[in-house]
């Protein structure tokens, strides 16, 4: 801070001007382009904390619901684990009427006498792996016990005369669980308050017979969204074939969540009615194309137009012709490639009895299926492979032995089916270099089963935790 | 008949004055009897020289010792008298600075002639040695114990009181009683030694009858050599307004009434508070504690004044009269508001100019270098006319009020409550903010030590002063500070306009320049967000800058004051924005080093550099309860930050250019002209000097920003950018003055083709401020006013405010892409909270007892979470399933009502918040008790000087 007085006028001034002139100048043109220089270099970026995801850890604590027995001829539940020489008990039932079984590796325990919805709580040991089902007894179907997620998708139920389904939702917990089911119909959602806010009390089922609570006959799809509690859900589809028929019925899988590209493993063999289900829970139209997969190709088949499914609905397309050809040629599923996320079912009609194909987990290392000791011919079909690879299928006793163990290429051209002896009751599907998915095909004389294959939860997740902004 | 008359002089080391005082009393025109002196241990001649001149026909002076008292020395004289047989009548006391005039007794005698009631007579008071202004012609004294003259100060004696009429009391120099009287009312109370015992004498003089004249013709000449401190005495010392209040207030309760006693102690302790203050103000902290001493001195010990009740309590025939002639009630509130006026009349007279002073200082060195500042007809207009035709005819002034008022409906929204943004609701109250202030250790989260940010201060104190409100005072904020930054800018510019040309700048030029600046936080975007620190900060600066100026100030002092109120604004807006004092700072550094350059001289002269040192320095010391605790705690983030909710609107080179944070405020092109025009205001030669002193502020703010702007700052919850609002602010301020200086060269300079190109830049300049006050009234967006949504049932906050330990932990984001977790207590994370809770380190004893809360909760984590004190855990909308199906199955955690898709459980074990409990720092307490006083001294220090003290 200067305060002195100006400079003395004197003889210097006059240069001194000069010079100070061409300082102001050069002052001027510097100053500010160093600032605007300075300013430049700033760049802040709002920085956005980073994901973290979970680390994974060895399960302690696994549940799966198995829902109510479909017959009286029904009521054991299958139980086996995945994982590596575990030998332990697990609790089986719901709220009070729990009892243990004992589940090995590589065995199939069948609980019996458990006519209702049951639970089935692994714990520490008894976690991983932990793999249960149910099947129908007389008539052939086969259901892979779910764990309870928040949200699943089933497509292709019905709530008509012919075609009706029955949800049910089994709370495994002490408390209350609530879901909210939101229902997609043809031209949109379809308003079912009695759906919504759907209270589960605490080791209970609860059997919601849509035909009752809403009924149409278009065909549906179901979002089953748990808002407080746990709650697996499982679907049981029925139908009334035409004339004398006796009425058939299996469950139909879950669709843990809408995907672009959706292989449909699990084609009941012989001709009949099939209809491609797809429904679009998203906000805008979207547009479908179906390939067949077979042993020997994936192509696009002749004289099925593209499918556009409009939002938030439901749209059938019947593919009995393009099926009925391409099965005598050895297909083993279909592929639905869409331009945005769908769900999708392949639902058969087959000498009088109903099966379904829904797109089945992502088998990174293995897979294993339950499947009943009857049941015609067994087999295994996989695809979706995303590069070259070797599946090995390893078919097993409900004693543990091993009754056959089969190894083959599968490419991304292709669909591959492995054979299995008729008395195999445990599956297990080893994938190398690839990933696939697919489905075990029971077809016999009384109609056709599909049990998809499912990988067992082995690992938990615990989540990465730190401080956040309140 | 001539009355006989002793004369009684008491002195104390009066060698000064007693040669005239004995002239005087020897060129009295009426004989005495006897002259009778005291000499109170003098150390200097002054026993000698009464010896000498009085010695041969009275008698030698009765010499005793330096602790006697003005009462004892008057009883002293009295025995004396006795002892030699005087017979006089009356005794004239005077004192050895007060010299008669020749008529004075004469006077005096010839009134108690007149009057033969009279028992006590005083002579005119005049000031010695200006002989002329009045000191007292009687005195009385107030209800507060203020000694009344009822003089106007430095009165001239024009004869305009002369006459002869009743007072309470008249000074004892050159007081004539009539011995009688003096002896029955026991002389002057010895409690009283020095100051104040004629008031009380002339009291009980009334109480008990008797009547006190004031003799205008009898003029004595008193230096009052005491009472100005003059002269100490072992009786006096140091501290002589000390022994002023004491006796005030000794007298008031020795003699006031019974009944009124109590209401009296009652009044004059809040009288002396309030007199603290007031002397607090006028930067007297000496006498403020003097009046505190002398009340808390008679307070303690109630023996004195019961004593001196019981001494009296005879002696009161006439009390009703004595009270007639105390000063009337009204009298101290009259006082106070002289005193306001005084104060008011000071601040804004000091307001006035470093420009003129420099001048003035200029002309004195170089008369010919100088210019006047011509004459307008504005100044003429101010000299004749009234305040509302100055108002209405000035359209520079109507265009101020209509920005003031479109800007007060701007920010409308603050005339509710708000909270949104960069703002979190306020406090309920402003207790709960003064508790955040004083504690060491704050039961937020899982417990910290971190200090709360300095700005909470003086929000509490805001919100104090406008009862106890926070909410009120952040609106309060919100709404003014345009208004206020448009006043603190018209100031500063007015002044840079001064230095730059003695004619100043063109008032337009100083129109937009002001309201261009006021708009800062409004175009930038702050204002709409919430971002009140950047607020309050561009409504401070132009106020800072202006008592910066004070730097130049030709006169030393003045400069000095200067610091100490740069230093308070800078602690002020560094408490809401500590990256303004690293700007202050460098800018310090790089004009040092300037000066050093250009001035060799001035940089040895303490006096230059010094007031700016100090005022940097004064912001660590002022702030330092909160800045070195962060330190100690690992805050020390909170230097680059900027405050209130995380995140922090971003910038990037544009952004700082244009005067924008990221993402919000005007069209960036509206700042892009400002920066232009102050390129622009570098062409003209004439005052390129100091545009390019504006460049150089800019220069400084970029390279700051530049170094700033390269670094994150990882914070326990989120990773954050360093906070460069505060100068954004800067930046603008810069421009804006540079651009005004611009202005006055183009007006300077109006022929031919540049009438058109400074139309342009008149019309492109008015843009600026006139789009950025469109945008705020029709396109911004205040998410100020949108509240912050916590997604928390109202239960729970309800439950939550019941204590610290019923905290909710709420938990977001999904196990795929990670979890956060904060926890909720009392009333939410409210103004001043938001900076402690980012500037907590992690508890990772908590983070991972909460994973495992996440992953797999046993009854021991649920145990564990009731005695951290949470009560409800609560997952916010989108609730991630996995997470939510984990705590369904969880023992001990109960399903909580909430509305979906919010998912929200009851911790059902018992909650304790011992966990949240930590030790006191004490250091943070000494700081507080320092910079607390601190603060104090630098305000007095701040202050304008009045002229109230008599000299």
């Amino acid at each position: 801070m200067s305060h002195s007085a100006p400079p003395a006028p004197g003889r210097r001034s006059a240069r001194a001007k000069t010079r100070r002139v061409d300082v102001t100048v050069l002052l001027a043109v510097l100053l500010p382009l160093l600032g605007l220089g300075g300013l430049a270099l700033v760049d802040q970026d709002a920085v956005t904390d980073p994901v973290a995801p979970p680390t994974r850890t060895e399960l302690t604590r696994a549940t799966l619901v198995c829902p109510t027995a479909p017959a009286d001829d029904a009521r054991e539940v299958a139980i086996t684990s995945a994982g590596e020489d575990v030998r332990g008990t697990v609790q089986v039932g719901l709220g009070d009427a729990q009892q243990p079984a004992d589940l090995t590796s590589g065995e199939v325990t069948l609980v019996p006498d458990q006519s209702d919805a049951v639970a089935i709580l692994g714990e520490d040991d008894a976690a991983p792996g932990l793999v249960a089902a149910r099947f129908g007894g007389a008539e052939p179907a086969a259901v892979s016990c779910p764990d309870p997620t928040p949200v699943t998708w089933f497509t292709g139920v019905g709530a008509g005369a012919g075609h009706t389904s029955v949800l049910e939702l089994v709370n495994p917990d002490a408390g209350t669980a609530i879901a909210n089911v939101t229902v997609y119909g043809r031209s949109g959602v379809v308003e079912a308050e009695r759906l919504r806010g759907v209270s589960v009390p605490g080791g209970t089922s609860v059997r919601l017979d849509l035909g009752t609570l809403v009924p149409r006959r278009d065909e549906l799809a179901l979002q089953v969204a748990t808002v407080r509690g746990r709650i697996g859900a499982v679907v049981q589809d029925r139908f009334d074939g035409i004339g004398s028929a006796e009425p058939t019925a299996d469950w139909l899988a879950d669709q843990p969540a809408p995907a672009t590209s959706n292989l449909l493993m699990g084609l009941a063999p012989g001709p009949g009615r099939r209809t491609l289900v797809v429904a679009n829970g998203g906000d805008d139209e979207i547009r479908a194309e179906v390939k067949v997969v077979s042993g020997r190709s994936v192509f696009a088949p002749e004289g099925l137009p593209e499918i556009r499914v409009a939002p938030h609905s439901v749209q059938r397309i019947s593919v009995s012709s393009v099926l009925d050809a391409a099965l005598k040629d050895g297909a083993t599923g279909l592929l639905l490639d869409a331009t945005g996320p769908v769900t999708a079912t392949v639902r058969s009609y087959v000498r009088g009895d109903l099966s379904h194909a829904v797109p089945s987990d992502l088998v990174e290392s293995s897979a294993t299926a339950l499947l009943p000791e009857t049941g015609g011919q067994k087999s295994v079909q996989v695809g979706g492979a995303t590069r070259q690879g070797l599946v090995t299928v390893v078919a097993r006793s409900a004693s543990g032995e091993e009754l056959d163990r089969t190894q083959a290429e599968i490419s991304p051209d292709l669909g591959v089916t492995v054979k299995l002896p008729a008395d195999t009751v445990l599956v297990t599907v080893e994938v190398e270099r690839t990933t696939v998915s697919g489905a075990v095909m029971m077809a016999g004389d009384g109609g056709a089963a599909v049990v998809p294959l499912t990988v067992p939860a082995t690992n938990g997740l615990i989540p990465a935790v730190r401080p956040g902004l309140p | 008949m001539v009355s006989s008359v002793s004369v009684l002089l008491v002195s104390h080391d009066g060698g000064r004055w007693l040669p005239a005082v004995i002239d005087g009393l020897r060129a009295q025109r009426t004989p005495v009897d006897a002259v009778v002196c005291v000499d109170t241990g003098s150390k200097d001649e002054s026993a000698d020289l009464l010896d000498a001149a009085f010695a041969a026909d009275f008698g030698a002076a009765l010499r005793v010792s330096g602790s006697t008292s003005f009462p004892e020395a008057v009883r002293l004289g009295l025995e004396r008298l006795r002892l030699q047989g005087s017979s006089s009548e009356w005794v004239w006391i005077l004192h050895d600075d007060a010299n008669p005039d020749p008529g004075a007794l004469a006077a005096l005698l010839a009134a108690a002639a007149a009057d033969p009631g009279a028992d006590v007579l005083g002579p005119k008071l005049r000031e010695w040695p200006s002989l002329r202004r009045l000191l007292e012609l009687g005195v009385t004294i107030s209800g507060t114990g203020r000694r009344e003259t009822g003089l106007e100060r430095g009165e001239y004696d024009q004869g305009q009181h002369d006459e002869v009429r009743e007072v309470l009391a008249v000074n004892t120099a050159g007081m004539l009683v009539r011995r009688t009287v003096l002896e029955e009312l026991g002389g002057f109370d010895a409690q009283l030694p020095i100051f104040g015992n004629d008031i009380d004498f002339g009291w009980r003089a009334a109480a008990a009858g008797h009547r006190t004249l004031i003799v205008p013709e009898a003029v004595v000449f008193h230096a009052e050599a005491a009472h100005r401190g003059v002269r100490r005495t072992p009786l006096t010392g140091r501290h002589t307004h000390y022994q002023e209040r004491r006796a005030a207030l000794y007298t008031l309760l020795a003699n006031a009434r019974g009944r009124a006693l109590p209401w009296l102690v009652v009044r004059l302790a809040f009288g002396t508070v309030l007199r603290m203050l007031g002397f607090l103000v006028v930067r007297s902290p000496g006498e403020a504690l003097d009046d505190l001493a002398a009340l808390l001195n008679l307070y303690a010990h109630p023996g004195q004044v019961r004593a001196a009740r019981r001494a009296r309590r005879e002696q009161r025939p006439a009390e009703e009269h004595a009270r007639s002639l105390l000063s009337p009630w009204w009298v101290p509130y009259r006082h106070g508001l002289d005193f306001l006026g005084d104060l008011a009349a000071a601040a804004t007279n000091q307001a006035q100019d470093v420009a003129e002073r420099r001048r003035v200082a200029a002309a004195a060195v170089a008369p010919a270098s100088t210019v006047a500042r011509p004459r307008t007809d504005e100044d003429e207009l101010v000299e004749d006319t009234g305040i509302v035709a100055r108002f209405l005819t000035n359209p520079v002034a109507l265009t101020l009020a209509a920005f003031v008022l479109v800007a007060l409906v701007g920010a409308r929204d603050a005339f509710d409550s708000l909270a949104g943004g960069g703002l979190s609701p306020a406090p309920a109250s402003a207790g709960q903010w003064w508790q955040l202030q004083v504690e060491t250790w704050h039961p937020l989260g899982t417990g910290t030590a971190v200090p709360a940010p300095a700005y909470v201060l003086p929000m509490a104190l805001l919100a104090t002063l406008l009862g106890g409100s926070p909410s009120l005072a952040v609106s309060l904020v919100m709404l003014l500070a345009v208004p206020f930054g448009l006043w603190g800018a018209w100031r500063f510019l007015r002044v840079v306009g001064r230095l730059v040309t003695p004619t100043g700048a063109p008032r337009t030029a100083l129109l937009w320049g002001a309201t261009t600046w006021a708009l800062v936080p409004v175009v930038s975007g702050a204002w709409s967000d919430g971002r009140f620190g950047v607020v309050v900060v561009a409504a401070t600066l132009p106020w800072l800058a202006h008592a910066a100026l004070g730097f130049a100030d030709p006169a030393p002092d003045r400069r000095w004051r200067a610091a100490w109120r740069t230093g308070l604004l800078l602690a002020l807006a560094s408490a809401f924005a500590p990256v303004l004092w690293l700007f202050a700072a460098l800018l310090g550094l790089v004009v040092v080093v300037a000066a050093f350059l250009i001035v060799r001289g001035a940089v040895r002269d303490r006096s230059v550099w010094g007031p700016p040192a100090t005022a940097l320095a004064l912001v660590p010391a002022l702030l330092s309860p909160w800045w070195v605790p962060a330190v100690q705690r690992g805050a020390a983030e909170a230097f680059l930050l900027d405050v209130g909710r995380l995140p922090s609107p971003v910038a990037d080179g544009l952004d700082l250019a244009t005067g924008r944070l990221a993402g919000l405020g005007a069209p960036w092109w509206t700042g892009a002209i400002l920066a232009v025009l102050a390129l622009l205001a570098l062409v003209p030669r004439s005052t390129r000097i100091p545009v390019l002193v504006c460049w150089v502020v800019a220069l400084v703010a970029a390279v700051l920003a530049a170094l700033l702007g390269t670094g994150t700052l990882a914070l326990a919850a989120t990773t954050v950018a360093t906070g460069l609002a505060a100068l954004v602010v800067v930046l603008q301020g810069a421009f804006v003055v540079a651009a005004t200086i611009g202005a006055i060269a183009l007006v300077h300079d109006l022929h031919s083709w540049r009438r058109a190109v400074a139309a342009v830049v008149a019309v492109a300049a008015a843009v600026v401020p006139l789009g950025g006050l469109a945008w705020w009234l029709g396109a911004a967006e205040n998410t100020v006013a949108d509240g912050v949504d916590t997604d928390i049932p109202v239960y729970m906050v309800e439950s939550s405010e019941q204590g610290p330990e019923h905290g909710i932990l709420v938990v977001r984001g999904s196990v795929d892409e990670g979890l956060t977790y904060s926890v909720r207590r009392g009333d939410g994370v409210t103004m001043g909270e938001d900076e402690i809770l980012a500037l907590t380190s992690e508890d990772e004893d908590f983070t991972a007892q909460v994973r495992e809360l996440v992953s797999r909760p046993t009854p021991e984590v649920i145990d564990a979470l009731g005695q951290s004190g949470i009560e409800y855990v609560v997952l916010p909308e989108p609730a991630d399933g996995g997470v939510a199906g984990v705590l369904d199955a969880a023992t001990g955690l109960i399903q909580a009502s909430a509305i979906a898709p919010t998912r929200a459980w009851e911790v059902d074990r018992p909650l304790d918040a011992a966990s949240l409990e930590g030790p006191t720092s004490w250091l943070r307490v000494a700081l507080l008790v320092l910079a607390g006083l601190g603060t104090l001294v630098v305000v007095v220090l701040c202050l304008p000087t009045t002229s109230r003290r008599r000299s």
